[in-house]
């Protein structure tokens, strides 16, 4: 940064000319880190379902489930057409990288911006950064409320930023495709719903190695995102067609078990937060079209470089395939039983600022699970998969 | 007695250590403090006349960069490296580039048509134009 600006000026003063010619050819390399330790004080396992189905607990202290790494790139190749790239490395993948990010951006005017590429799907309020720690005041998005099962797309997008006299409205059109297989968020899901394997003695020893893939075409969005002074209020609605298919343990990919099948989906997510005098308010909700409803509700307070935080999140499933007292009571009527996923989380929370870079942050996570369905490791095969789990984190950005 | 008023009053004096946002003195947009808050805030990414802004800043930890944090777009140091992880991160801006001396950014704003920075009212000359104080 330094030696860019030195290079400018000496640039300037040879020349004459505006000095930034020579930054637009700049590139630029960030990055940013979470190092997420934690473990379960109550019950047989937590998981936070986050990004391909990362954040598992069960024994001991786990230093890797959420854990990662991104490294971006940002190459200005003209004055008006950039490329950037992320790949992360997430403890969940055993730190393999995967490319989240790969894009091409094209700015029609200095409010107008075409993408194309590889991007970030953009339902949620914190889609765009929720992996980037240090952007946010807990440990992790509470991810009751963040459950779609695809995180990024291929496609193209337009951004327009409207900027009128009391605000700023950003208006996003994208559309895409993607093919997940497998869904690792809804395989897991699927795996500890019906799937787990015991020992003799009743313990947990694992689950079965089933696989779901779900492709995800024709999807178009909308999101609405506007700030007036301390005040945002975002609207987004997705629609598209998706293919879910599940394949029981050794069926893939010649025997799917069932699903195949397009179908119609939408998508819609709403949320408003207050920025004010260092109390940090927002409440989201969003609907899976004839999947789920979730929600979620926070307050924080800044102190200083101290920031305590309190959340709600909320889980409603639409499914009634497993009868109450879990897999082991065997299933119910589709359309007249009680609810399989059903289940919220009380969040409680500390952020300490070591630096403007580097934040540290401690929760604790109290999950309650009300539906049928197991949603984590249940020992005793009742379908009650109650938790509670506390976690440290180590945010950076560099 | 009066020593001791006369110390009052040279106490209640204001102090002469304004700071300033100066753009080149041959920009002739229009630009307010608030045009200011959302061109550093990347909400506005030219001045009202259409010509792109370069919003230029100092090296953290730089005492008028805190200044101007604060007053100015009502930002700590940690909000404002949170607030721009946001937008870096999903590709969606670059932060502010920095210059690491109040001369450094006199000679680049008043080089630059497009770019705009601030410091302390005496660096001000001829080539630059002061659009706020802070």
């Amino acid at each position: 940064m330094k030696k860019l600006a030195t290079c400018c000026t000496a640039a300037a003063v040879l020349t004459g000319l505006p000095a930034f010619a020579q930054a637009n050819d700049d590139f630029r390399i960030s990055g940013f880190a979470s190092l997420v330790g934690g473990t379960v004080v109550d019950g047989d396992g937590y998981w936070a379902r986050l990004p391909e189905a990362a954040g598992q607990y069960d024994t001991g202290l786990e230093f890797q489930t959420e854990s990662r790494l991104g490294l971006q790139a940002r190459y200005q190749a003209g004055e008006k057409l950039s490329l950037t790239a992320q790949a992360i490395f997430r403890g969940i993948n055993d730190f393999e990288p995967t490319l989240e990010w790969l894009y091409a951006s094209y700015e029609i005017t200095p409010s107008l911006e075409l993408n194309a590429g590889r991007m970030r799907l953009p339902v949620y309020h914190f889609s765009d950064y929720m992996d980037v720690g240090i952007a946010y005041p807990w440990l992790r998005v509470p991810s009751d409320a963040y459950s779609l099962a695809v995180t990024n797309y291929h496609g193209i997008s337009l951004r327009y930023m409207l900027d009128w006299d009391a605000g700023t409205t950003n208006f996003l059109l994208y559309g895409g495709q993607q093919d997940t297989d497998p869904n690792d968020l809804i395989t897991t899901i699927e795996q500890y719903k019906t799937e787990q394997l015991y020992n003799d003695n009743g313990g947990f020893r694992g689950v079965r190695g089933i696989r779901t893939t779900k492709d995800y075409e024709d999807m178009k969005g909308i999101v609405v995102d506007t700030q007036i002074d301390w005040f945002n209020l975002r609207l987004s609605y997705l629609e598209g067609r998706e293919n879910f298919t599940f394949y029981a343990e050794g069926g893939y990919p010649s025997t799917p078990l069932f699903g195949d099948e397009w179908v119609d989906t939408q998508f819609i997510d709403v949320s408003t937060s207050i920025d004010y005098n260092n109390w940090f308010f927002i409440a989201e909700w969003n609907e899976y079209d004839n999947i789920y409803t979730s929600w979620f509700t926070s307050v924080a307070k800044t102190f200083g470089d101290w920031t305590p935080y309190i959340f709600y999140s909320n889980f409603e499933g639409e499914f009634r395939f497993i009868a109450p007292g879990g897999i082991s009571a065997g299933f119910e009527d589709g359309v007249t039983g009680t609810l399989d996923d059903d289940y919220n989380s009380i969040g409680v929370g500390l952020r300490y600022n070591i630096n403007p870079r580097t934040a540290l942050k401690f929760e604790i996570t109290d999950f309650n699970d009300d539906g049928d369905a197991a949603v984590f490791i249940d020992e005793d095969q009742d379908g009650d998969t109650d938790a509670t789990a506390v976690a440290i984190s180590l945010d950076l950005v560099f | 007695m009066k020593k001791l008023a006369l110390l009052c009053l040279a106490l209640a004096m204001p102090v002469s250590a304004a700071n300033v946002v100066i753009v080149n003195a041959n920009n002739a947009s229009a630009t307010d403090m608030d045009t200011v808050k959302r061109i550093y805030l990347g909400k506005l990414k030219a001045f009202p006349d259409g010509s792109k802004a370069l919003p230029l800043t100092y090296d953290q930890g730089d005492g008028t960069r805190e200044t101007f944090n604060t007053t100015v777009l009502g930002k700590s140091e940690s909000q404002y490296s949170a607030f721009w992880s946001k937008l870096v991160f999903t590709g969606r801006g670059t932060p502010p580039e920095t210059v690491s001396s109040q001369a450094e950014m006199v000679k680049l704003v008043g080089t630059n048509p497009n770019t705009i920075g601030f410091v302390d009212e005496s660096q001000v000359n001829d080539t630059v134009k002061v659009v706020g104080t802070f």
